[in-house]
């Protein structure tokens, strides 16, 4: 597959070199050379908050603890052990508050240590920051303040919470996954608003489960038991684009979708998708496109786009030696789009 | 790839006594790992004191799932997979929306040189000045996504299949978000690099 490239390749490498080409400043010496010996004693502190990891919308996929973490699995629960609940600014030593400490061997850990003229240096802790109490007032407008508003949201909000410009729907015996929690599929209410662009699920269970999202005006997709593939980014964030990893995702383009291509991207391939309907299937050795009707392209072996046929199925191999194959859709594959194709209406 | 891996600078038998949390290994480790750890930091965070923070949180949580890591495997992109989760979370948290509100002398590299000497500013080094500080601020303007990508390309060295690894998307859409965070850059600094 040849690499992707929207700029000439010597304009590429010209703003490639620019961007090496700048500078950074260098970390402290006398922090650096801190932070190695406490890394190598086991000596250091968290120096973020805590309480941004409770957030359940911060959690990655499968079990990563915050932020989209890749497929590290051993990246689990690293942070997550620090033990401290409170405002999130562990007690601990910081390498770089204490500039100036006495680093000496004898000097007891945390210590703040001594000045040169010999005053002491107060401890110095991770947030390095001091909180002035609040006022007493602000105890309870903060608590009142937050508590009017989820009301005034919950009243307001004509569907379940979610994320804006997604609609979600769900049906069938199944659980969806939505980074490392499990929720039954049919309580949408539970995670739609975890469903941020960009984060993966998974849909399991018997044939029978199916979640339903329908971004914006622009298109519905169907994914079934099996499949594993990430919350669509709308149109609005720049393109309509989604991953489907493994399983069966259909999709029906709605009329409001612009002339811009929706763009799937699935193993060793990618679709460019405008107005139609059709299947996009992933598995570890292939896959395949069902083109129902409309127009949709799909990246070949060589990295070309392949315009595909209306009624014909389209599959590539991972397998670089095994030829792409091209056949009529079957028929329940046919029949199950030509149903999603009525419930979502004419493309156009 | 710009850089070599730290793969090949790492030897196994220091991985493997990393894990064991041997501190002369871990020194070593350290050694290897952290000028990447900072560059990369430094530039998704912008500011060298936020950028020590961050870096002494990935530190941290190296060393508590340090015996999680496979010594088989090239520990630069899980290095960077926290790397890039801690920037996150630095952003989440209110130390990124006090820090936005000044810059310190260390966030222009040069300027507290030029200001001890009492040199003037040649309109060599200001206008060069000004270029890179458009080319930052391009950057800065990239959606996050993409801005990783970039980062994690030309600062850290990762290839588009370690960065894929990293960010848990596909290689190919790995290599399309690099194409594309470029074509960004190119937009943006259409007049300083045609």
């Amino acid at each position: 597959m040849s690499e992707e490239r929207t700029l000439p390749p010597d304009r590429e490498k010209r703003i490639e070199a620019e961007l090496r080409s700048l500078p950074s400043p260098a970390p402290d010496p006398d922090f650096q050379a801190r932070l190695r010996s406490m890394f190598a004693a086991g000596e250091l502190t968290p120096t973020l908050p805590r309480n941004v990891e409770e957030d359940p919308s911060a959690e990655g996929f499968f079990g990563e603890p915050s932020g989209r973490t890749g497929a590290f699995g051993n990246v689990t629960d690293i942070a997550d052990a620090t033990g401290d609940g409170g405002d999130g600014f562990a007690a601990g030593t910081s390498a770089r508050g204490a500039a100036g400490a006495d680093t000496s061997p004898g000097a007891a850990p945390g210590s703040g240590g001594t000045t040169s003229q010999g005053d002491p240096i107060p401890l110095d802790f991770g947030a390095r920051r001091t909180r002035k109490p609040r006022p007493l007032w602000r105890h309870w407008l903060v608590p009142a303040v937050a508590a009017a508003a989820v009301l005034l949201l919950y009243f307001i909000r004509p569907t379940p919470p979610g994320v804006s410009g997604l609609d979600v729907a769900a049906q069938g015996n199944g659980t969806l996954r939505v980074g490392s929690r499990s929720f039954p599929i049919a309580e949408v209410e539970q995670y739609a608003s975890l469903l941020e662009p960009g984060t993966k699920l998974l849909v399991e269970g018997d044939m029978s489960a199916e979640i339903h999202m329908t971004v914006e005006d622009d298109f519905r997709l169907v994914a079934i038991a099996g499949a594993e593939f990430t919350v669509p980014y709308p149109a609005k964030k720049g393109r309509n684009s989604f991953q489907v990893d493994m399983g069966e995702v259909r999709v029906a383009t709605l009329p409001g979708i612009s002339g811009e291509a929706i763009e799937i991207g699935a193993p060793g391939t990618r679709v460019d998708v405008m107005g139609t309907t059709l299947a996009v299937i992933a598995d570890t050795s292939s896959t395949c496109v069902c083109l129902l009707e409309g127009t949709a392209m799909m990246m070949m072996k060589n990295g070309d786009m392949h315009h595909l046929d209306e009624g014909m199925r389209t599959i590539m191999y991972m397998d670089p030696e095994k030829p792409d194959e091209t056949a009529p859709i079957f028929g329940n594959e046919r029949m199950k789009l030509e149903m999603l194709r009525t419930a979502v209406g004419p493309s156009k | 790839m710009s850089e070599t891996s730290a793969e090949s600078v790492i030897p196994r038998d220091v991985l493997v006594r990393a894990i064991a949390r041997e501190p002369a290994a871990l020194e070593a480790y350290y050694d290897q790992v952290f000028p990447r750890v900072f560059r990369v930091v430094e530039k998704m965070v912008r500011q060298r004191e936020a950028a020590e923070d961050v870096c002494q949180e990935v530190f941290y949580r190296i060393h508590r799932a340090i015996d999680r890591l496979d010594p088989e495997r090239d520990p630069l992109p899980w290095v960077m997979t926290i790397a890039m989760n801690c920037c996150r979370k630095h952003w989440a948290s209110k130390a990124e929306s006090q820090a936005k509100r000044t810059t310190g002398i260390d966030d222009h590299p040069g300027l507290d040189e030029r200001i001890d000497s009492g040199a003037p500013d040649p309109a060599a080094l200001r206008d060069d000045a000004a270029k890179r500080a458009r080319i930052e601020a391009a950057l800065q303007e990239l959606p996050e996504p993409m801005r990783e990508s970039i980062v994690l390309h030309l600062y850290a060295g990762l290839g588009h299949d370690e960065i894929a690894d990293s960010l848990g998307i596909g290689h190919a859409a790995a290599r399309k978000r690099y194409s594309r965070a470029i074509a960004r850059l190119g937009e943006l600094l259409e007049d300083l690099v045609p």
